[in-house]
């Protein structure tokens, strides 16, 4: 960077990090309670939570990136521009797709609350929903009853929106840390994990018995992570070779001034001991499932030494999903802040 | 149709700053607003080694990555290819300012949306030059039309062999450097 230039990074701060991370992490939620649903669908909890906190997520992080636009903030009509403007903006599509998923997830949580009032035992709930989940107006079945096709257009649009948050950054060719086809990957696998890390965990903090049938949750979540950190980096290596603004993107995460943050927030405490913690978790829970796997069931004594085994990770593995969670903030905090404009002249030739 | 543009020849800038003032009085910005910035940089290989002021503003690129990423259109190229912010389609996301690889756009404060040069567009239309081409103590930036094979802008980036800052972003940018 030059001297009093200000840095990508500070005009796009936390806010801005925090919006990318929620919608992926958003995302990955929907994705993990899909796959849960159709590879595991006995595993409800898991379901539930990925579904429930899906769309919280991505309307917290709407909320952020409207008050991040102040200029929206303060005259609201003008986000209306956004629908017409340029549908060709990278940023106008992901409006697009945000107007997909926001809803499609919000559906897929009726859906859910539906199931769970019916496996409650039908009982009053507030707001007149127990009549509405019981006799649903004929227009409004396929809210309670849900429908094949639409959740998977939710997780198409929910793919769709992990990816277009690495295209939004990804896409601005004057910072080259930025501009290249690692991040997006680097991204959407971020997106997938700590959807996956925020749906165990509430569905650990729903019913703790739920973390007997976990591995292969942790099968998928380590292998993620795993790739994570082989993304990253492969990013870092092609970039340290790449651009000179990619260079000093490199120098400043390695050993500069963002050293401290990637080090011990990012790779130890948001990936390795995560990635560590949950292989060790999926080691333990593997060796009580394997027999009783074979027996043809979850059931029986397995099951009851996997409880054992719940009752006393309760706490850490939940500790551990936060630490991914906070992880998938950081990296992206990281990669913002890391950012450098390209030089305006090169100066590896004299002319 | 004339496409405007201009020449700012490095050898002859003395970084004297009175580009940038002079813009900060055309356009009432504050003091640490700044639509011209000056940056140093070396460059070469030793011995053969330099250090140059580098005035930079916005580009009016022909390719603006800034006008193709705006998501709701405030940004736009107007006649005579300048690139120009219609602020009440602005809803002030910032991402013209991280898509532009010069790095020339300003927030404003009071209404929180973007602000860069507009090559004193109001003057050139009625003829003038902008400010910063009729303030420069060393004569080195020249404005004029590049669809005009005979302006004094053409002929200078001929002879001079003037070249624009990262054409290999493949921005065009319409503002060439002699280095």
């Amino acid at each position: 960077m030059y001297p009093g230039q200000i840095m990508p990074g500070q005009i796009w701060g936390w806010i801005i990090a925090l919006y990318l991370f929620l919608a992926g992490m958003s995302a990955g939620a929907y994705t993990t309670a899909y796959l849960s649903q159709r590879l595991y669908p006995h595993l409800k909890v898991v379901r539930w939570a990925g579904y429930i906190v899906a769309p919280p997520l991505v309307i917290i992080g709407l909320a952020a990136l409207m008050i991040d636009a102040e200029a929206g903030f303060f005259h609201p009509w003008r986000f209306f521009f956004l629908y017409i403007g340029r549908p060709t903006s990278i940023m106008a599509i992901g409006v697009y797709i945000l107007t997909l998923f926001t809803p499609l997830a919000l559906y897929r949580t009726v859906v859910s609350l539906a199931e769970i009032w019916r496996e409650g035992g039908e009982k009053k709930w507030p707001l007149g929903l127990d009549r509405f989940f019981a006799r649903p107006p004929e227009k409004f079945r396929w809210l309670v009853e849900g429908r094949d096709w639409i959740d998977f257009f939710g997780l198409v649009m929910a793919a769709a929106t992990a990816t277009y948050t690495a295209l939004l950054i990804g896409n601005i060719h004057g910072v080259p840390f930025w501009n290249n086809s690692v991040l997006p990957v680097l991204f959407v696998v971020s997106a997938f994990s700590t959807g996956i890390a925020i749906t165990l965990f509430t569905a650990t903090a729903w019913d703790p018995k739920v973390q007997e049938h976990y591995a292969p949750y942790l099968t998928l979540s380590t292998s993620l992570k795993g790739f994570e950190l082989f993304l990253l980096f492969v990013l870092l290596y092609f970039s340290w070779y790449g651009d000179q603004a990619a260079k000093a993107s490199v120098a400043d995460l390695l050993w500069g001034r963002l050293a401290f943050p990637f080090w011990v927030l990012l790779v130890f405490l948001g990936l390795a001991l995560p990635l560590w913690y949950e292989l060790r978790e999926r080691k333990h829970l593997l060796a009580g499932h394997v027999p009783v796997l074979l027996e043809g069931g979850f059931a029986g004594k397995g099951s009851a030494d996997a409880g054992n085994l719940s009752a006393r990770l309760f706490s850490t593995s939940q500790l551990m999903h936060l630490f991914a969670i906070a992880g998938g903030f950081v990296l992206r905090y990281l990669i913002l802040l890391a950012g450098h404009f390209v030089y305006f002249l090169p100066t590896w030739r004299f002319y | 149709m004339a496409r405007y543009g201009m020449l700012i020849d490095l050898t002859k800038c003395a970084g004297c700053m009175a580009c940038t003032v002079s813009c900060q009085f055309q356009n009432e910005l504050p003091p640490e607003v700044h639509y011209i910035k000056f940056y140093q940089q070396e460059y070469g290989t030793f011995p053969d080694v330099s250090l140059v002021n580098i005035p930079v503003q916005c580009q009016h690129c022909e390719n603006p990555p800034c006008v193709y990423n705006c998501p709701t259109g405030a940004s736009y190229i107007a006649d005579g290819g300048v690139v120009l912010i219609e602020e009440s389609k602005c809803i002030g996301c910032k991402y013209c300012m991280t898509s532009c690889p010069y790095n020339t756009r300003v927030l404003d404060e009071e209404t929180h949306t973007p602000m860069k040069c507009v090559f004193c567009f109001d003057h050139v239309k009625e003829g003038e030059q902008p400010m910063c081409v009729q303030t420069c103590l060393g004569d080195a930036r020249v404005f004029g039309d590049l669809e005009d094979p005979e302006s004094e802008l053409n002929k200078q980036i001929n002879e001079k062999k003037a070249r624009p800052l990262r054409p290999d972003l493949g921005t065009k940018p319409k503002i060439f450097y002699v280095w």
